[in-house]
């Protein structure tokens, strides 16, 4: 724990994939598993690490939440979990998509998890017509197959030995 | 109390009750197999799955997915609708192409996308939504396969009968949704449930037990000649893991109360009557508690059948009691949960709903104004449920719809003193507008002893 400490001080550079470069403290970083992974296979901190597939915006938000998590003692789980729920409100489904790419990437367990579990959220209580619609997603089933799924539901049991 | 007369029938197949369920908890079958036998959009993708297959993110065959591109899907359909898909598909794209920095959903990486559907859980009507999607997200979600499990499904299903088209609907609460059976059932009456067993009755006489899910029917002796038609009355079910045990308690015009038992330990039926006792049964559940039958009469007093030696004895617990009620009494219910023998009492239509909690020290009622995290489904059978979801605790579920909003079951809150569905804000005082409400009567409360899982 002292190493962490007297790191704490210690200051990393990431570049964004429009080239913006953001300043971070080490204890910050080390959130991201990725991040950390470089850190102890002995890359220099004094380098900039570039991070091609996040860009400034997303960067910038997935830091905030970084932040906030490295800062708080773990006694105030509360405080955190309304964080969360208030971090990702109201943000559309383009920045959740890009939250949930960058946290995979930079391996942000707790990141994944929420946003995953948002965008899960939005598929809650709609009729499939309109999942496609949310998530762009094309109708490539045949009439008779989609009937077929459809059934599937009305005889739930029918196959049950 | 008096024997009447015993009557011997055939004994009937009593080995499936007993029979180890392990043997299917350790199967996980599709239940739609006609569904497997679509064109697969992954190949790979081992049919049926298995169980403990998946991960949480690295499910073996989930990796070997991973790259799967945006035009690898194939179709053993028609070559032309194949190249008619594809050129939507390339349509499709493009449009996103034009729409700069728009996000699709098949640009996550398939472990995304799967662990986002992992986060709806399975119980849920949403997750059966996703299979219908589109063929990818059908991947995505594998069937869900139903694996016998006493413990899984927390709360029970209300089991009502559709004469029109001749099938079960087992409605969960919970999630809104209604699951059908057909079964071959011409017209049952639904008498009680037990431990994910029904007991149904078809005519006058012919009873017999139906364990729906795996669809194992027991039939049983011919009720005795020339006793009451057996639909619209109540039945306890006690099921231990040597015998079940069948009771009905009623009372004959004259003032009369008759009990009738079935054990299948004799596999037989037997009648008593018991004379002198003033007891109007009322329309009410029996339920068993601490290994006896216990019944409500109108007025509120408990009368429970004991075994005294190896005699059935009749006893009313809470002789003096008088208890008064708003009004007149519509129907109540007798539920149990533990060491705890509860009553619901409703005035018509709902006006009014009072919970008591019977003392067995004082031997008497007494008024409950919460019950705290327990949920209530009262009806044929009642049943308690510790309830680990805020919205359901402190609420009573009854057999009853309210019409608008696409049929939803209504419940009683203990807080509001109202009832409410939840696809609506508003609430009700009463279900007294058979415009607006309808009441289920041919229905009982199930446990199902199954769990729905793609794992």
């Amino acid at each position: 724990m002292a190493s962490s400490i007297e790191n704490n001080n210690e200051k990393l550079t990431l570049k964004s994939s429009d080239g913006e470069e953001f300043l971070v403290e080490k204890h910050v970083a080390l959130q991201s598993t990725l991040l950390q992974n470089m850190l102890d296979s002995d890359c220099s901190s004094a380098d900039v690490i570039p991070l091609p597939k996040i860009d400034a915006r997303t960067l910038a938000l997935v830091l905030g939440y970084c932040k906030k998590h490295a800062d708080a003692s773990s006694s105030k789980q509360g405080e955190l979990n309304s964080f969360d729920s208030e971090f990702l409100k109201d943000m559309d489904m383009g920045a959740l998509f890009n939250l949930v790419l960058a946290a995979n990437f930079m391996e942000i367990k707790g990141l994944l998890d929420i946003a995953a579990q948002k965008i899960a959220d939005t598929i809650k209580d709609k009729p499939h017509q309109e999942v496609r619609e949310i998530f762009h997603v094309e109708n490539d089933y045949t009439p008779e197959e989609e009937a077929a799924v459809r059934e599937e539901n009305r005889w739930a049991f029918e196959g049950f030995p | 109390m008096e024997v009447f007369d015993v009557d011997h029938g055939s004994t009937p197949s009593f080995d499936y009750l007993f029979k180890d369920v392990t043997y299917y908890a350790n199967q996980s079958v599709s239940w739609y197999q006609s569904l497997d036998s679509l064109p697969d959009p992954s190949p790979m993708l081992p049919k049926g799955g298995g169980r403990g297959a998946g991960g949480q993110h690295g499910v073996a065959y989930d990796a070997l997915l991973d790259n799967q591109g945006g035009d690898e899907i194939t179709s053993t359909k028609e070559e032309n609708k194949k190249s008619d898909a594809n050129n939507k598909r390339r349509g499709a794209e493009n449009k996103v192409e034009e729409e700069e920095e728009y996000w699709i959903w098949f640009k996550l990486p398939r472990d995304l996308q799967i662990s986002i559907m992992r986060s709806i859980s399975s119980f849920d009507r949403d997750y059966r939504n996703i299979r219908a999607v589109c063929r990818r997200w059908r991947s995505l979600a594998p069937p869900l396969r139903w694996i016998p499990d006493s413990e899984a499904i927390r709360y029970p299903w209300l089991v009502s009968f559709q004469i029109e088209d001749g099938i079960f609907n087992f409605y969960d609460p919970t999630s809104d949704f209604t699951y059908e059976m057909n079964t071959g059932a011409s017209n049952p009456g639904i008498l009680s449930s037990c431990e994910g067993w029904l007991l149904l009755a078809e005519g006058e006489r012919s009873i017999y037990m139906l364990e729906p899910f795996r669809k194992i029917t027991i039939d049983l002796p011919l009720v005795p000649k020339h006793f009451d038609n057996l639909n619209g009355h109540f039945f306890a079910i006690d099921k231990t893991t040597t015998c079940y045990h069948f009771t009905r308690i009623n009372c004959t015009s004259s003032g009369q109360l008759r009990n009738l038992e079935f054990s299948s330990k004799r596999a037989a039926w037997a009648r008593y009557s018991i004379n002198g006792i003033s007891f109007l049964s009322s329309w009410n559940n029996l339920v068993i508690f601490r290994g006896c039958v216990h019944c409500l009469d109108q007025v509120g007093r408990l009368g429970c059948i004991r075994t005294v030696g190896n005699r059935p004895t009749w006893v009313v617990l809470n002789k003096s009691q008088q208890l008064s009620f708003p009004s007149k009494v519509w129907q109540n219910f007798l539920v149990s949960f533990k060491d705890k023998l509860m009553s619901v009492i409703v005035g018509n239509s709902g006006g009014w709903v009072h919970v008591l909690k019977f003392n067995f020290s004082s031997l008497e009622w007494e008024q409950v104004d919460s019950l705290e995290n327990l949920v209530l489904f009262v009806g044929r059978t009642s049943i308690a449920v510790e309830a680990e979801e805020e919205r359901l605790r402190n609420k009573i579920f009854f057999p009853v719809f309210k019409k608008a909003d696409g049929n939803n079951i209504i419940f009683y809150s203990l807080e509001s003193g109202r009832f409410h569905s939840f696809k609506s804000e508003n609430s009700y005082l009463d279900f007294h507008d058979s415009k607006d409400f309808k009441i289920l009567s041919n229905c009982t409360w199930i446990q199902p002893g199954l769990i729905p899982t793609f794992r």
